[in-house]
């Protein structure tokens, strides 16, 4: 039987209190930086809060997901075509004007004010929780038991959207440089591949890129 | 001190996601507008935890994390849509050397 622990503290509040705010602050600054590199490290920011959230939430296996994934992975990528773009990453000055700016940030806050208002009723008693809550092998159970199949569909989902990415990014100029990398003196070209890896290992990372 | 409410976690998600949607709209960097549904995302798996937290249990007595596993779930797609999104504006840019949304615009020519 497992031990339960006492349904809340003001521990938990002040750990909300400081990482909603930090939750907040990085996706406003996400939103709001002109520089695409700023709003990514702002998504990061937001990131992390949201994980310490989640371990404040008593969701361990989600926090460490939620950095291994988001901060890991989509943050990383993000920046490598960030990267990749140069400095034309980086839009032109917003052409639009104060009053279209200041109608962003009143429609923002009337967004805001019409979800809020409808959840400041709810009224519901923090139940306790057990020391399995959360943790890795509960979930683990769970996701290869009850959730299975939408499990194996999610693999099948990233498999085609990793596909699918490949397949677009790659693009059709690309596509045809590796087809026919050099109509003038193929042979040439071939035997020069098989003598020098040096070569042959740029022109693969030519035509990956 | 008082103790912690649902409703914090609900508001708090509640203005994640107002300003994920309004940057999504009012911001034309193609880059920065998916990173905005990515901070949508996160308000909504949020929410999830937060209702999972509230509801840590079946009615007959075990342990329940459908919130938790759904958020997975929502977890593993936003990877997905980061990496397509990201494929297609690296294509755009290769197409048209710019990555602003209003340029997008191949097909009404």
């Amino acid at each position: 039987m497992p031990t339960l622990r006492p349904p809340s503290t003001t521990l938990e509040l002040v750990v909300f209190a400081f990482f909603s705010a930090l939750a907040v602050i990085g996706a406003l600054s996400t939103v709001l930086a002109r520089n695409p590199v700023r709003s990514a490290v702002g998504l990061f920011v937001h990131i992390v809060a949201l994980a310490a959230l989640y371990l404040n939430l008593g969701a361990h296996f989600l926090g460490v997901i939620q950095l291994l994934v988001y901060a890991g992975a989509v943050v990383v990528l993000f920046v490598f075509v960030i990267m990749l773009l140069g400095s034309d990453a980086t839009s032109p000055r917003d052409s639009r004007g104060l009053a279209w700016r200041a109608g962003a940030g009143v429609a923002m806050v009337a967004v805001a004010w019409f979800l809020v208002d409808n959840l400041l009723h709810i009224k519901r008693i923090l139940p306790e929780r057990s020391d399995a809550f959360g943790t890795m092998n509960v979930i683990g159970s769970f996701l290869f038991k009850q959730a299975v199949l939408p499990f194996e569909l999610i693999g099948i989902t990233l498999v085609i959207a990793v596909v699918g990415a490949f397949a677009i990014a790659r693009g059709k100029h690309e596509r045809r440089a590796l087809a026919d990398p050099d109509p003038s003196s193929p042979d040439e070209k071939l035997a020069d591949r098989d003598s020098t890896t040096t070569k042959s290992k740029g022109s693969d990372a030519q035509g990956h890129a | 001190m008082g103790s912690i409410q649902l409703t914090h976690y609900l508001v708090l998600s509640a203005v994640l996601f107002s300003v994920g949607a309004v940057g999504f709209l009012v911001r034309r960097n193609s880059l920065v507008a998916l990173m905005c549904i990515e901070l949508m995302l996160n308000a909504v798996n949020l929410t999830l935890v937060a209702f999972n937290r509230w509801m840590p249990a079946n009615p007959g007595g075990a342990v329940a994390h459908h919130g938790q596993v759904f958020a997975f779930f929502v977890i593993a797609v936003a990877a997905a849509e980061a990496a397509v999104g990201l494929a297609i504006v690296l294509s755009l840019y290769r197409v048209r050397k710019v990555v602003r949304t209003d340029d997008a615009n191949l097909m009404k020519e």
